[in-house]
């Protein structure tokens, strides 16, 4: 008896058309699939593009001039077109080579003081040696001391570089992964992806707002600061225990930082994934089962618009990808040469038997190693969030 | 080689001369020392001249021609002080050596204020 009740109840559910069931359903499909008239992309796109340097806009080459727009028919096909074009990895690698030209021109007039001050400081502690039991070792210290001011001149003016480097690179990613929410709200809104739009937007505004605010108002900051320490170090000897401090407080702060990012993000895409995929399947089937007649049909074209929605995104996705590569490229190329100009400058001074100098180098390279690794986590952790965008379907 | 030799014949002169003297006049020692020193840096000047003109080609081709100035001013002072001081210890003066380093050392912290001053423009506390 029970089962046949049960059966009935079932039947009678399943059943169109039943007006009040039908129309919630078909309100709920049409929520799904005609919201795509809202998602003019054009504007938050040109917005992203805008943010980038011109030559970066430029590398971009037809994903920069895409229409982004639900009211063009052809969006869909013209992004698969554009993604196919653009994603061409030996324009990257040609980027690459070229940016490691260009900071190999621009940082070497910058290095050559650094090697000199070496040179000229193990010479002159050759002359006046300090430390070796003669009367003068008075004087031999306070040369030691004029030598190593002159040789923090040069390491603080590559490290300055290198911070302002570092800055502005972190900054540049944070503003394009922010100008980017709207383009992936546009897209997830395009494929009917609702929890997608809201969840996935939220999770990256707040993700850039945080990795822009710790690194803008903490982790530049403190490597100045670590910076300046290890120079008062070698030159006094003090401060070696609190620069050792800080550096360990910025590195359990980034792994903090990087954790709660990422569990963010990770967890943002797999529970959007799943209220979408389920959502878009409740709609499917409403469509097929309460529309009466062309209920299939319709259907079908939802399937296509979703398909449509895939390359769209995918083209926007791959697009906010570049246009990260595009900014970190030359950051980071100039950030790991500094880095190399640092380490075999201490080497140098290690061979010349200069062990503060060579102290102080090796504080120097460690801080561009820092700058360089934020720099390079911040890409990799929105590029991996776009990269989990796109591969949502 | 020829130069190391030249080195090497004065000092050995200049050794069987103080010994000489020091058996005569004791009180002409210091005098002699000195005399020692000027032959010695009057020998050395030519070397000098050609290091400090490399090192000053070193550092107009790095383009920091300002800086690699004051390390050689401050090396020749360091120089100076040094054989100055030797010169009055060997000769029984060590106060008046201290006053010499001490003067030398001031006037190197007061030759290095311009690195200090980048360094802390460098650094924005200085605009």
């Amino acid at each position: 008896m029970k089962r046949f009740f049960f059966l009935a109840a079932a039947l009678l559910f399943l059943l169109p058309p039943f007006p009040a069931a039908a129309e919630e359903a078909s309100a709920s499909a049409r929520e799904y699939v005609f919201t795509a008239e809202d998602a003019d992309l054009s504007p938050s796109w040109s917005a992203v593009l805008d943010a980038l340097p011109e030559e970066e806009r430029k590398e971009l080459g037809s994903l920069a001039s895409l229409p982004f727009s639900a009211d063009d028919p052809g969006t869909a096909e013209d992004a698969a077109a554009a993604l196919r074009e653009e994603t061409d990895f030996r324009r990257l690698w040609e980027k690459l080579a070229r940016a490691l030209r260009d900071a190999a021109a621009a940082l070497l007039p910058s290095a050559l003081p650094l090697f000199t001050s070496v040179l000229l400081s193990a010479a002159a502690r050759h002359a006046v040696p300090s430390g070796d039991g003669s009367g003068s070792d008075a004087m031999g210290d306070a040369l030691g001391r004029v030598l190593r001011l002159y040789q923090a001149t040069a390491v603080f003016s590559l490290a300055a570089h290198a911070l302002g480097l570092a800055k502005a690179a972190l900054s540049a990613i944070c503003r394009v992964m922010e100008l980017m929410v709207p383009v992936m709200e546009g897209t997830a809104l395009f494929g009917g992806a609702l929890t997608e739009k809201t969840v996935a937007a939220a999770g990256m505004a707040l993700a850039a707002t945080l990795v822009n605010e710790v690194s803008a108002c903490v982790l530049v900051p403190v490597v100045g600061l670590l910076l300046g320490l290890t120079a008062a170090e070698s030159a006094c000897g003090m401060f070696g225990g609190l620069a050792e401090a800080l550096k360990k407080l910025l590195l359990r702060l980034w792994q903090a930082v990087t954790l709660v990012v990422s569990f963010m993000l990770g967890a943002q895409t797999v529970i959007t994934r799943a209220a979408d995929s389920l959502g878009a399947r409740a709609a499917k089937l409403a469509l097929s089962s309460f529309i009466p007649v062309a209920g299939n049909a319709v259907s079908e074209a939802f399937s296509a618009l979703r398909s449509g929605a895939v390359l769209l995104k995918s083209a926007a996705g791959v697009g906010g990808m570049l246009a990260l590569l595009l900014l970190l490229i030359p950051a980071l190329v100039p950030l790991g040469l500094i880095r190399l100009i640092f380490a075999f400058a201490r080497f140098a001074a290690d061979a010349l038997g200069l062990k503060e100098s060579a102290h102080m180098l090796g504080g120097a390279e460690g801080a561009a190693e820092f700058l360089s690794g934020f720099t390079l986590y911040a890409g990799i952790l929105f590029f991996l969030a776009l990269a989990a965008f796109v591969s949502g379907r | 080689m020829r130069d190391a030799a030249v080195y090497c014949g004065a000092g050995l002169c200049v050794l069987f001369a103080l010994l000489t003297v020091r058996e005569v006049r004791r009180d002409w020692t210091p005098y002699l020392l000195l005399a020692a020193s000027v032959l010695f840096a009057a020998l050395t000047l030519p070397g000098v001249g050609e290091i400090v003109s490399f090192a000053r080609e070193l550092s107009a081709a790095a383009g920091d021609g300002e800086a690699a100035g004051i390390v050689l001013r401050a090396l020749g002072i360091a120089w100076l002080v040094c054989a100055a001081a030797e010169i009055c210890r060997s000769s029984g003066e060590p106060s008046l050596a201290g006053w010499i380093e001490t003067a030398g050392r001031v006037e190197l912290i007061a030759l290095s204020l311009p690195l200090l001053r980048r360094l802390l423009e460098e650094a924005g506390f200085l605009g």
